[in-house]
């Protein structure tokens, strides 16, 4: 597998007619986590959804490559499939499929071709993955996102992005909610997947998650665009400082 | 042999007369058959019947018995699979073909076509044929079927007697323009307990058939009756169906109904409970695709205390297909400390598909122990479909997984496997047309 490249280009999106990403530009590389902080309202959530290919964004200039193929006309299944990942930040219930299911059937649209399991070696890669994750046996006979805690949510889509293996994945706020043991697990759970084939971009609104996931490159989004990119050293001075901080010197 | 036959009372003697039957025999069917002239089309709210609909079919075909399972068609034999160690009661359009029972079958229970019940255990059969004043009213399905029937099943099983083996019943039809009339029925004496599984099936290509069935369900006190019914006729058949119950004291009844097939269907459940303590359960599935219309009505008339009731039916609508979903429970005034409940919920895959559902709870009595409703239609939630896509799932991937976990809450409750695993073949059938 080659390394996967990931290229936001001017992107401006909408929703029912207003403008909530204003022209933002950002590469993902494959061995890469990216941090992309900012406070609530300045369309980190919009700019995850409409990667993924949320039908109700509309994309109104601009371009996303990965590996230089545009992906704006593709249905998010297609996305999926060249290895676009979006891990969640409110997971919906589906009630009556169980995990099991749904996540055989995903691993099938996605790797049914070059490696089709059966039942029993899907359950095995599976249970291997849960218990990395420290899941419960039961959980996969469990109902889709039904019932679940903050936690589990958050644990399952971790789980889905292991055991998908993805080329970039995104991470919409998957701290938030979390307590410091999940949070660490979670953490855990997407350092084991580090490597030069996978892209990570971390949403988040609190710099706590970077300290386990330890980003390379840190940007600040506010208001539709991204006002700065830096190092690690970028979040901390944030956490110190407030977005306020910010915000003045942006329009000072 | 089909030869168009003019349809009058002297046809009905005939058929009588053929059949060798006795005279009270005879004498119900021409009873029927004034009835059937006398009465008005069924009014059911969301599916108009019109006199059409009861005087275009063939009244009956000739069709020669099977002597072994191989014997009987091809096709029908796929659907049913094998038929090791089953009970099977197998009826060709007209007639009654095929029949095997279990050589463990208990003492005294009778299981066998109507025509052979009438002459081997008349008695039985002429105090439990249309011997009953329904008092949901009369049906002019019901007259029809009862002044033309041939074929049908007739299950008899002795007090404190607990059937192991489920009876089913097929009900096959491959002859264009036939109408098929069996009558069915089962008495559950005492403390007894018996399943019934009936299936009616036909080629997918069958021309225009028409059928009008009638189970008749006698329960005593205390016994068990499971009565299951998967309706995956062509697309072409007509289907009217009226099945009734009037459950003995601290009896269980459960109904179970799948409707898949049919170019129009209705399939009418009634229950009359005046038995203290007695509870019934109907669950039902249903799922109208191409230019199908599926009518699922069921009425709860709760007339005695301590009586419990719960309807629990989820449907899907999709192309051009209608489907009405209409639960009827009244609680009567001496229907102190019972409950009544109803949920259903109808999944709606294309703007071209249309549910209607009509649910009706009346309750006479003030103290019910329970009682309530709840009835949704709704599409597919977009966002539910977002997830699953983003996860590779194409759309159509993605609502084959949301509909099998719509289905899947109900499937759960469905007693005899060999019906569920029947019904989720018809799902994924339907899914993938």
């Amino acid at each position: 597998m080659s390394r996967p490249t990931l290229e936001i280009k001017d992107l401006h999106v909408s929703i029912e007619g207003s403008e909530i990403i204003k022209g933002l530009s950002l590469t993902v590389k494959g061995g890469e986590v990216h941090a992309l902080m900012g406070p609530n309202g300045s369309g980190k959530s919009t700019l995850a959804n409409t990667l993924m290919g949320h039908p109700r964004y509309d994309v109104e200039d601009g371009q996303v490559l990965l590996d230089g193929e545009d992906i704006l006309e593709m249905e998010p299944d297609e996305r999926a499939k060249r290895g676009l990942f979006l891990a969640f930040q409110y997971p919906v219930e589906i009630p009556g499929v169980t995990v099991a299911n749904f996540l055989r059937a995903a691993y099938n649209a996605l790797h049914g071709d070059e490696k089709p399991l059966s039942v029993l070696e899907f359950h095995q890669l599976l249970q291997q993955h849960m218990k990395e994750l420290e899941m419960d046996e039961e959980f996969a006979g469990r109902y889709l996102n039904e019932g679940f805690s903050g936690g589990e949510k958050k644990r399952h889509e971790i789980l889905q992005m292991a055991l998908l293996k993805p080329r970039i994945a995104i991470m919409d706020e998957t701290d938030s909610g979390l307590d410091i043991d999940a949070l660490k697990i979670v953490a855990d759970g997407v350092n084991r997947q580090r490597s030069d084939e996978l892209g990570v971009l971390v949403i988040t609104h609190y710099s706590r998650i970077l300290e386990y996931l330890k980003p390379d490159y840190v940007h600040i989004m506010m208001d539709g665009r991204i006002v700065r990119s830096g190092g690690p050293e970028l979040a901390k001075e944030l956490e110190e400082k407030g977005y306020d901080w910010l915000r003045e010197e942006i329009n000072a | 042999m089909t030869t168009q036959t003019k349809l009058d009372q002297d046809y009905v003697v005939e058929l009588s007369a053929r059949k060798d039957e006795p005279a009270w025999m005879k004498e119900r069917r021409l009873a029927a058959w004034r009835k059937f002239q006398e009465l008005p089309v069924p009014h059911y709210e969301r599916t108009r019947l019109r006199d059409s609909h009861y005087d275009k079919f063939i009244p009956y075909v000739e069709t020669p018995a099977a002597d072994s399972w191989e014997q009987l068609p091809e096709e029908l034999r796929r659907a049913v699979g094998d038929p090791e160690g089953r009970l099977i009661v197998v009826q060709r359009n007209s007639e009654v073909v095929y029949q095997q029972l279990p050589a463990d079958l208990p003492e005294g229970v009778i299981v066998t076509d109507l025509d052979t019940a009438v002459r081997e255990h008349p008695d039985l059969v002429e105090k439990y044929f249309m011997n009953r004043n329904f008092p949901s009213g009369d049906n002019k399905t019901v007259a029809l079927n009862a002044a033309l029937h041939s074929g049908g099943l007739f299950v008899y099983v002795p007090e404190d007697v607990r059937v192991k083996t489920p009876v089913e019943f097929i009900v096959w039809i491959d002859e264009a323009g036939v109408g098929v009339f069996d009558h069915s029925i089962v008495v559950a004496e005492p403390r007894s307990r018996v399943r019934l599984v009936e299936m009616a099936l036909s080629p997918e290509d069958l021309g225009k058939a028409y059928r009008y069935g009638v189970l008749d369900v006698f329960t005593g006190e205390g016994a068990s009756a499971t009565l299951s019914n998967v309706q995956a006729l062509g697309e072409n058949v007509q289907n009217l169906v009226v099945r009734r119950t009037e459950p003995g004291q601290r009896s269980r009844t459960d109904w179970v109904s799948a409707e898949f097939g049919g170019a129009l269907s209705v399939n009418e459940i009634d229950s009359q409970i005046t038995g203290v303590g007695s509870e019934v359960r109907g669950l039902g599935v249903f799922f109208a695709s191409g230019k199908q219309h599926l009518d699922l009505e069921l009425m709860m008339i709760q007339d005695a205390r301590e009586t419990g009731t719960d309807i629990l039916v989820r449907g899907v609508v999709k192309d051009e297909g209608r489907a009405v979903y209409a639960p009827y429970t009244r609680m009567r005034h001496d229907a102190k400390d019972s409950t009544g409940f109803q949920r259903g919920n109808t999944l709606v895959l294309d703007p071209t598909a249309r549910a209607y559902s009509i649910p009706q709870l009346h309750v006479e009595e003030d103290e019910v122990q329970g009682a309530g409703h709840a009835a949704t239609v709704g599409k597919v939630d977009e966002d539910h479909l977002y997830y699953l896509r983003s996860r590779g799932l194409t759309e159509l991937e993605a609502k084959k997984l949301i509909v099998d976990g719509f289905f899947n809450t109900v499937l759960d409750h469905i007693p005899i496997k060999s019906v569920r695993q029947h019904v989720i073949n018809l799902i994924e059938r339907k899914m993938s047309a």
